[in-house]
């Protein structure tokens, strides 16, 4: 690492008393100490030369190597980087504030220097003066200080503001390097600079350091801060969630990169602690309170919170392309840790609009909310029943929509109108369905049927004679479901019959039709386990037709007719043959 | 129950203690006998000691019984006397415990295994004999192994012991007078050469050995067979005698030219061998023979043909026209039944139910795994359709044809004569392939004729044929528009073609009008009849003709209809003798072009002419068929994926729907997506866009735009039509691009009201048909009707939309609600106490258990309880034991100890008092002194 480790002042002095002694030869030592650090966006852990600078000879050794191989620009950092130290230390040493500040501002203004390589060395240098200056509490303003020092206290307080937005800055552009850094320094801030002996989060940096994470458009970046940092320490994650909503104000919500970026941290956050774990116990990054306990950081309740305000200001933010992953992990993983998850409600009525699986998605979070949260929603039904349009038969999450139907109806306590029209409803888009999908609906169907025999009368109504009889024989049954019925209350399809799945009884499929004798056999099965109907599709079924053996001869026509693709003219000695039509002869001129 | 003064008084008589028992003399005189005054009172005391115990209130324990349980059970252990099994199991430790216990931490010690040292009831004579005896026994037990001279072990060589090896073995001086020389070879025991008369002449008569016996027999059948042969040569040269003088006999009878026996070559052989004399009379003979052989020879032809003639039996009477139609008519009834039967789906034989049931547990509804899982192999629920259709009915089937036979044949051998002169011609215009065909065909006529002729008995030959007469038509046709006499320039005689690549060979050589009869004579030629090869090479070229359909189907230029017409034919008669074969084959194009929807590639003319093909090969009503189920998979999956998009794919699309009302003329099943397709079609096609398509159909794929609406009237005036395959399924050929609208549009129509009356009996006939309706209104709305041709409109308003209206009327009238379940209501199930025979409450209730190894399995385990709580009891009383012993030697080393103290200090005091009085005596002494 090319900066001092958390023991502070310590190394510092060390490294004063070394540089007066061979000044030229840290010097070149850290241009190949800086170097490897300069890498593109991937962080790579610099190679730990803290071992090497203890020991000049190997130092000679390397240097020498390296200036060997390095070429003539590499020198030219390298004398920069002699340059920089020197300004360090005189930075350090500065006994006034106007010194100070000049040196400080030419270091600033070396960061935002073109080339990467140079900024990134002269943010580790910053890096370690700040580190310094705070280990010797020039950072932090002192009853005993006298006005030149308090000035140089506030003129090197603003220096480190511009500092950390450069380094911003810099983490926006992807950069890794200046990521540790950034983290470095909070490390350093929370020992140095607290006000008092008590436990002290620098908010201010964290806030600006994740502001610029969310901003940058550096995926890898992203994912690195959050695996390495957030998922990680249960301090940081306490004050990321808590950081977010600020965060978020000043962020126009078109911004799509912050929004992703925050999607990406808060969906892939796996372990958030549970209401039983020992909160004390988890991995702090930075130095924990002495006393426990009292601080919010150990309340479940108040990570809960945060954790809650942080989805709720990324729901608030438009996301379209992520909704449906959002609303997959909502009942698992977001729900459980919400204290009021009352509050997706809003969300959720919103995202049914986009119709479609994403539809079906919010509706789920909403059945989980009414079940198991309490969450009055008289519209729940009338807008799963909208759901059931024409296309729902032949889209890919018609599976998924039957499955969660079928948990949806699964309740004797539903009025039995409401289940025959969903009955019915299916029943009908049946009649132009591909056969995967009657294949689901007909043991769906039954099932629901066992669970609200009220709903036989679908199959089986016998009209008394005296009432009906003289106006049926006249006009025949009138079917009173109406398909146009939003309102599944109201579509009058319990007074109906399921004529269209008696009709497929003669589906073209064997098996189909096999299956859809179910429903006029008697209902001896407790229920059919859906499960093993949903999962079909014409490939599934032309498989299973295919790995049948042809195990006796197949049967062939016997007749070979004497005209396919003609008419027959001559009816000689065959006219005990019944003539078959010929469709294909209605419709096509073959000649 | 008596008193206890009563009981005791009854007791003490029976055993004789009290009173004067009743015995008889006898008995008393035996029982004086038999005991001394002694033992009498010995006897007399343990009775009274016993019944002492018996009537001691405080020995026996009861335990009161809370219920009395009917069925008189017994309940064990009520009554027990615990001081008394106290005391057993005490004696019981003191003998083992006790010792066990007193040997504790000993080592060593004599243990006393003399014989009877511990028994004082034997005599000391009686154990010094059994001393003796066992003293003997133990040393000859225990005797050396390596003791030769024990009987028990016998040295063996060859599995025959040392000792019963023939003595002369060992005699050195045996071998000497055979020869010298050689050293003295130890025979081996089992040659069986080894001179047997040597075994037989020694000595006295000993027991044979196996190998002995087994030499016998060997020297005796040798000898027999040697007899035998002797025999046989005996009676070989009375017959070369014999032969010898049959010219003289011959010679005799002159006339009659006799054949020589069948003996006579292996003689002649014989005699050639052995030498001269012989020699020349034979070929006197042969001279002889060769004269006579050919007579000979058809005397023998005629008489077995005689042998093998039949007899001549009243042939069966020649039907009359009207029983040949009803023999017809009865048996196109059983075929519509069997139809019928397998169009419900209904099993035929009882093995395929047998089969199919196991199946059924597995999968119930045969739909397979599902997406996620791999299909596997046990899925067959419905069962292969049964297979009522025997051959043997193509037996009786062929009577039918045979009319067209004789005139096929008629034409077989007209053009075979026809062939000749032009052959001969064409030999120079050909090449040197050609030229050889053709010669060969001109050597083969003859047995091609002959062929014909053999074959013409067969039955299945009426398929062909058939076809052949069929073909003769278009044919003829063909020929007079040009290409001529080319036919009959055909050759006979083709290989038969075991791939696609092999029939391309031959048929590129030849016009393709002229394939049928290429196929035709391939078939005559290579009849199964024939050889028996022929079946494997039929049912290659079968393939052939197949793949040769499908490249026809696929060629640029369309082929004349009547050919693939006819190949088909072929195809589906040679399907009948090869039904698996061909059953294979479909399923593999099935899968391909399952596949290629798959892929969303094109869709070729080959996979349409295909399922043409299928639908009218196999039986497209059945419930379930290996082929069919299949194909209308596939058809259903082509007519869901491919929504319309453009005007080529709805050309398919609409032969597609054809192709379904085609399969489904007689079961009339259902096809959701045949219906779909129309409706989407018409829905694309109308010349304004519908604010809301009716119905339920599916509409997301269907291109919205315009292109591919009615949008203008076709040049001209415009005519309703069918279809024509050969334009529109070949792009280049489509005239008129805005023509093919209408006419699409008409065909939609007319197969929407084709569907409609297909399903009228339906019950769901109204919600198929609601979109139907909807969208023709829609068409003859002013919005598009200026853009319809009017005869479309007029075709819709007086033909389609009253048909619909009237099919839909009469659905409406006859609408009744649903009354499925007319089932017998399903009893409770009730089941009927079950009564054990011979039930006791002694046995454990689990010893009713019905399954063996539970019961099993529970009386072990009740066992184990039971050993357990024993053991642990046993542990505990003996631990008890143990501390009470240990308790009772502490004790008396105690007491030991004490008494000892109590010895020593009371000695000490003795002599402490003893001296003390010394003491006062000697005190008392010197004070007297004093």
């Amino acid at each position: 690492m090319a900066i001092p480790t958390s023991s502070g002042a310590v190394p510092g002095s060390k490294k004063r008393k070394r540089v007066a002694v061979d000044e030229p030869i840290r010097a070149s030592k850290t241009a190949p100490k800086g170097i490897p650090t300069v890498t593109k966006a991937v962080m790579i852990r610099p190679a730990p030369k803290r071992k090497a600078t203890e020991t000049p000879s190997d130092d000679e050794n390397n240097s020498e190597t390296d200036s060997e191989n390095d070429s003539d620009s590499e020198d030219s950092l390298a004398l920069r980087q002699a340059e920089m130290l020197q300004l360090e230390e005189e930075v350090i040493a500065a006994k006034t504030a106007q010194a100070r500040t000049k040196g400080l501002n030419t270091l600033l203004a070396q960061l935002k220097d073109e080339s990467e390589e140079i900024a990134i060395m002269t943010a580790v240098g910053l890096c370690r003066t700040f580190c310094r200056l705070m280990s010797r509490g020039q950072l932090v303003r002192h009853k005993d200080h006298n006005p030149e020092q308090l000035k140089m206290v506030k003129e090197a307080k603003e220096a480190y503001v511009s500092y950390l937005k450069g380094l911003g800055t810099l983490v926006q552009s992807g950069e890794g390097t200046s990521l540790k850094l950034s983290m470095r320094l909070l490390k350093e801030e929370s020992v140095h600079m607290k006000p008092s002996e008590d436990y002290y989060f620098p908010n201010l940096s964290y806030g600006v350091i994740i502001k610029h994470i969310l901003l940058s458009d550096s995926p890898d970046l992203v994912t690195v801060f959050a695996e390495e940092y957030v998922y990680e320490y249960s301090d940081l994650r306490f004050e990321f969630f808590k950081a977010i909503p600020t965060i978020s104000k000043d962020i126009p919500a078109s911004n799509t990169i912050y929004s992703e970026n925050l999607f990406s941290i808060l969906y892939n956050l796996k372990d958030l602690p549970e209401p039983a774990e020992e909160l004390a116990e988890s991995a702090l990054y930075l130095n924990p309170p002495s006393k426990k306990k009292k601080y919010p950081l150990f309340q479940i309740l108040v990570h809960q919170r945060h954790f809650q305000d942080a989805w709720l200001t990324l729901l608030a933010r438009p996301l379209p392309s992520k909704q449906r992953d959002i609303l997959t992990i909502l009942p698992k993983r977001i729900i459980p840790h919400l204290p009021n998850p009352r509050l997706l409600m809003d969300y959720l009525t919103d995202t049914y609009n986009s119709g479609g699986v994403t539809a079906l998605l919010a509706l789920q979070g909403l059945f989980n909310l009414m079940m198991s949260h309490n969450l009055d929603y008289p519209n729940f039904f009338p807008k799963l029943y909208a759901l059931l349009n024409r296309d729902l038969m032949h889209v890919k999450y018609r599976s998924r929509f039957l499955r969660l139907l079928e948990s949806f109806l699964n309740s004797s306590h539903l009025p039995a109108i409401l289940v025959a029209s969903f009955v019915k409803r299916m029943a009908r888009l049946c009649l132009s369905a591909p056969p995967s999908a009657i294949v689901a609906v007909i043991p769906l169907v039954y099932n629901l049927m066992r669970l609200h025999p009220t709903c036989t009368f679908m199959l089986h109504r016998v009209l008394g004679k005296e009432i009906y009889g003289e106006k049926i024989r006249k006009a025949g049954f009138e079917d009173s479901f109406d398909e146009n019925e939003m309102d599944p209350m109201k579509t009058g399809a319990l007074e109906s019959s399921l004529w269209e799945l008696e009709t497929l009884q003669s589906h073209y499929h064997p098996n189909v039709a096999t299956l859809a004798k179910i429903l006029s056999e008697q209902f001896t099965k407790q229920q059919y386990n859906t499960e093993d109907f949903l999962d079909h599709s014409y490939t599934s079924m032309l498989e299973a037709e295919m790995s049948k053996k042809i195990n006796k001869d197949p049967i062939v026509e016997y007749i070979v007719p004497k005209k396919i693709f003609f008419a027959e003219e001559k009816q000689n000695e065959d006219d005990i043959l019944p003539a078959t039509e010929n469709a294909l002869l209605e419709f096509w001129d073959f000649e | 129950m008596p008193s206890q003064l009563k009981r005791l008084r009854e007791s003490l008589k029976n055993a004789g203690v009290i009173g004067q028992p009743q015995k008889s003399k006898k008995a008393k005189k035996r029982a004086r006998q038999n005991k001394s005054g002694n033992d009498a009172k010995l006897s007399k005391e343990a009775a009274l000691q016993s019944i002492r115990e018996e009537f001691n209130p405080f020995e026996i324990k009861k335990t009161k019984e809370k219920f009395s349980v009917t069925g008189g059970r017994k309940v064990k252990g009520t009554v027990g006397r615990p001081g008394i099994s106290k005391q057993a199991g005490e004696d019981n430790r003191r003998k083992t415990l006790l010792v066990e216990m007193q040997q504790r931490n000993k080592v060593g010690g004599i243990v006393d295994r003399r014989f009877g040292e511990n028994d004082p009831t034997m005599a000391p004579e009686d154990k010094m004999l059994e001393r003796f005896t066992r003293e003997q026994q133990k040393r000859s037990h225990k005797s050396d192994i390596f003791n030769l001279e024990d009987d028990d072990e016998v040295l063996t060589h060859y599995g025959q012991s040392l000792g019963s090896l023939p003595a002369e073995d060992f005699n050195e001086d045996v071998g000497s007078d055979d020869d010298i020389l050689r050293p003295a070879k130890r025979p081996h025991p089992l040659d069986a050469e080894f001179d047997p008369e040597n075994d037989e002449a020694d000595g006295p008569p000993k027991k044979k050995t196996k190998a002995e016996v087994m030499k016998e027999v060997i020297a005796k059948s040798k000898f027999h067979k040697y007899e035998r042969q002797k025999e046989k040569e005996e009676d070989e040269e009375l017959r070369e005698e014999l032969d010898a003088q049959l010219g003289d006999i011959r010679a005799l009878l002159a006339s009659i030219p006799a054949r020589p026996p069948p003996g006579k070559p292996t003689a002649a052989v014989q005699g050639s061998a052995k030498g001269g004399a012989n020699g020349i009379m034979h070929a006197d003979r042969a001279a002889q023979i060769n004269g006579g052989l050919d007579v000979d020879s058809k005397y023998d032809t005629a008489v077995r043909e005689m042998a093998y003639d039949k007899r001549s039996k009243p042939a069966d009477r020649t039907k009359t026209a009207e029983e040949l139609a009803e023999e017809r008519a009865a048996q196109l009834q059983k075929l519509e039944k069997s139809r019928q039967r397998r169009m419900r789906g209904e099993e035929s034989s009882d093995e395929d139910e047998a089969g199919d049931q196991e199946d059924q547990s597995d999968d119930e509804f045969g739909l397979g795994k599902g997406i996620k899982l791999a299909p596997e192999e046990e899925e067959l629920v419905h069962g292969a359709s049964d297979s009522d259709q025997d051959d043997s009915e193509e037996d009786e089937d062929s009577e039918s044809d045979d009319d067209d036979d004789g005139m096929d044949e008629g034409d077989v051998e007209a053009e075979a004569a026809s062939t000749k002169p032009h052959a001969s011609r064409r030999r120079d215009l050909d090449n040197d392939d050609a030229y050889s065909d053709d010669y060969q065909s001109d050597e083969d006529a003859d047995a091609f004729e002959g062929d014909e002729d053999a074959s013409e008995s067969e039955e299945s030959e009426a398929d062909l044929l058939e076809s052949e007469d069929e073909s003769s038509a278009p044919q003829a046709a063909v020929q007079t528009n040009g290409t001529g006499s080319d036919d009959s320039a055909l050759p006979f005689t083709f290989p038969c073609p075991r791939t696609h690549q092999e029939f391309l060979k031959i048929t590129s050589r030849h016009k393709m009008e002229d394939l049928p009869t290429i196929v035709k004579r391939i078939r005559v030629l290579h009849h199964p009849s024939l050889s028996p090869d022929n079946k494997s090479k039929l049912s290659d070229f079968m393939l052939a003709i197949f793949d040769h359909i499908i490249y026809l189907a696929d060629l640029p230029t369309p082929p004349p209809m009547d050919v693939l017409e006819i190949l088909i034919r072929h195809l589906h008669s040679l399907s009948k003798g090869f039904p698996q074969a061909s059953a294979a084959k479909f399923r593999g194009h099935i899968q391909k072009f399952f596949d290629r929807i798959g892929q969303q590639k094109k869709t070729r003319r080959s996979d349409l002419m295909i399922l043409t093909a299928l639908g009218v090969i196999y039986p497209t009503s059945d419930h379930f068929h290996i082929v069919v189920t299949p194909a209308m998979l596939v058809i259903s999956r082509w007519l869901s994926s491919n929504p319309p998009k453009d005007i080529e794919t709805m050309v398919q699309g609409c032969y597609m729907v054809t192709l379904c009302l085609q399969y489904q003329r007689l079961s009339k099943r259902v096809i959701p997506e045949a219906l779909n397709y129309v409706y989407q079609c018409l829905v694309a096609l109308s010349p304004s866009p519908f604010s809301k398509p009716p119905g339920s159909f599916p509409v997301h794929g269907i291109d919205n735009s315009s292109k591919l609406r009615i949008s203008s009237l076709p040049k001209g005036t415009y005519g309703l039509g069918k279809l024509k395959f050969k334009e529109v399924l070949y792009t280049d050929a489509i005239s008129d691009a805005a023509a093919i609208k209408p006419t699409l549009a008409y065909a939609f129509i007319q197969q929407l009201v084709a569907f409609a009356k297909l399903y009228s009996s339906k019950t769901a006939f109204l919600e198929l048909t609601s979109p139907a309706t909807a969208i023709l209104s829609h068409f003859t709305s002013p919005t598009c009707i200026k853009a319809l041709p009017a005869t479309l409109t007029t075709y819709i308003n007086d033909t389609a939309l009253p048909e619909l209206h009237r099919l839909r009327a009469h659905a409406q009238k006859f609408r009744r609600p649903l009354e499925l379940h007319h089932h017998r209501p399903l009893p409770i199930p009730s089941n009927m106490p079950k009564f054990e025979e011979e039930y006791s409450l002694d046995r454990h209730k689990q010893s009713y258990d019905k399954d063996q190894d539970r019961k099993e399995l529970n009386k072990l385990k009740a066992e184990h309880k039971k050993e357990r709580k024993g053991a642990m009891r046993e542990l505990r009383k003996d631990s008890q034991f143990i501390a009470r012993e240990k308790l009772k030697e502490r004790k008396v080393a105690d007491k030991e100890y004490h008494d000892k103290m109590k010895r020593i200090v009371s000695m000490i005091q003795n002599e402490e008092g003893a001296a003390a009085n010394a003491y006062e005596r000697e005190k008392a002494g010197r004070h007297r002194k004093k």
